[in-house]
């Protein structure tokens, strides 16, 4: 776990973008738009997937199952959060 | 394991398993298959410079990856036989040609697993090289 890393919404989103096929203008997304489900903007099961494999990668933070990652990458924001939150946590 | 036939579901036209043993690292296995100068593909692809296609190489990586992730399993979903489907291919690197004769030796690793995926790490190769390299990751059922 690397406590150090810099945890922000233009980092995540750059791990948004190189790991998940957005179909929509990366423009538009900020930390509150909803990534998955019926009101986000169209990420699914494989694009969770890539994006728990990055996590893990740049923070050494692991998401076992599917309720913690639905929990964890509603939005940016909460992915911040979340990530700062495990960070923190010794 | 010898006999894929038995752990896969798929035909013997479009079977590219002939052995598989699992590694030391429960996490990881070993496929073998032997390239016989009859195969269907080679005699069109291409006519006298006969190479496997690289389409191919992936579904060879996809079928090793399925019989470890079937081996790793025991739930009813992945009994021997369950269909298993490649439904992302990541970072795929092409590095030589496959030969008739040539067995292609692909060494799959389970990275992630994850709800109804799991994402593997492979590499092919031959006595002569390295054929092929890259991520892939197989669900279980047809929609991810």
């Amino acid at each position: 776990m690397d406590s150090n890393k810099e945890v922000s919404i233009e980092l995540l989103k750059g791990m948004l973008l190189e790991n998940t096929m957005i179909k929509v203008d990366a423009n538009s997304i900020d930390e509150d738009t909803i990534l998955f489900g019926e009101d986000g903007i169209g990420l699914d099961s494989l694009d969770a997937l890539q994006m728990i494999v990055a996590i893990e990668k740049c923070y050494g933070l692991e998401i076992k199952d599917p309720t913690t990652a639905r929990d964890a990458l509603q939005s940016l924001g909460v992915l911040r959060d979340w990530i700062q939150r495990r960070l923190s946590t010794p | 394991m010898n006999g894929s036939a038995a752990f896969t579901p798929h035909g013997p036209g479009f079977r590219f398993v002939d052995s598989f043993e699992q590694g030391d690292q429960s996490k990881s296995g070993t496929a073998q298959f032997h390239l016989k100068p009859d195969l269907w593909f080679f005699a069109d692809h291409f006519p006298g410079n006969p190479i496997m296609p690289a389409v191919l190489l992936l579904e060879c990586a996809a079928q090793a990856a399925g019989v470890l992730w079937m081996s790793l399993s025991n739930t009813p979903e992945t009994l021997p036989g369950t269909p298993l489907f490649v439904a992302g291919v990541d970072t795929v690197r092409i590095q030589g040609p496959a030969r008739p004769e040539d067995i292609l030796i692909t060494k799959v690793e389970l990275l992630k697993e994850f709800g109804s995926l799991a994402q593997f790490q492979f590499e092919t190769t031959t006595s002569e090289n390295t054929v092929a390299c890259g991520r892939l990751t197989l669900s279980r059922q047809l929609k991810a």
